[in-house]
């Protein structure tokens, strides 16, 4: 079966900005936690963009280590 | 080839810094910082490229600095960022420089690209539109019984 296409590459988003929160919070699931590979859609580059976007916006206090 | 290997000198990189300036300072001011670390950066080799003036933002959580021996928790901030083309050597220098200022709760130095990083806003608001025509669409289809459908439905509900 085909993998869904994810939304950067169906979008031409070529990076993610740790300043974008709203594309970020797409990829967050409500406590802040990054959504996996399979539910973001998102290839393995891709993903670990936004995982290092995630990791830099939390460092500087813009987005919740831990979601109440 | 040692003489090589010394007159190497790396392109410049492009590098973002974005930076927390302390709620304390008057909003009069911000400017004075906001030059403060264009002059860091200018001071480092870097040349401008983009830049945000710093906004008051709600933090996602308290950051504590110290300064002048003293810990002090911050709620809110003034989040501003720069991006520019520098040498690796200058990058190191700024952080540096950053470190020292006491203005400044918390920063980051990233390597970027020249382009433009932010995610166009139109996607964004095109996608969620989509998506609340769709719910639209899809709502007024449940509602297709008549009221004595309904009723009987009811009533079979209270029976049952």
């Amino acid at each position: 079966m085909k993998k869904e296409q994810g939304y950067l590459s169906a979008n031409n988003i070529k990076y993610v900005d740790y300043k974008d929160l709203d594309l970020i919070r797409m990829f967050l699931n409500p406590n802040g936690q990054i959504s996996g590979k399979r539910r973001s859609n998102l290839s393995a580059k891709e993903q670990r963009m936004l995982a290092l976007a995630v990791k830099r916006a939390r460092f500087m206090a813009l987005l919740p280590y831990i979601a109440a | 080839m040692e003489n090589e290997l010394e007159n190497f000198a790396p392109l410049p990189r492009v590098y973002e810094v974005g930076f927390h300036i302390s709620p304390t300072i008057a909003e009069e001011d911000l400017g004075i910082r906001v030059t403060a670390v264009r002059d860091a950066v200018e001071a480092a080799g870097g040349r401008m490229i983009a830049d945000e003036y710093p906004k008051h933002i709600d933090l996602a959580y308290p950051i504590v600095k110290v300064s002048a021996n003293k810990r002090a928790t911050h709620h809110s901030a003034y989040f501003g960022w720069m991006k520019f083309d520098m040498e690796p050597k200058g990058a190191k220098v700024l952080d540096a420089t950053l470190k020292k200022d006491d203005y400044i709760l918390r920063f980051i130095l990233v390597q970027t690209v020249r382009e433009n990083t932010m995610a166009p806003k139109k996607v964004l608001t095109q996608k969620r539109a989509e998506e609340v025509v769709r719910t639209k669409e899809s709502a007024p289809e449940k509602p297709a019984m008549s009221e004595e459908e309904l009723d009987k439905t009811i009533e079979e509900l209270v029976i049952s």
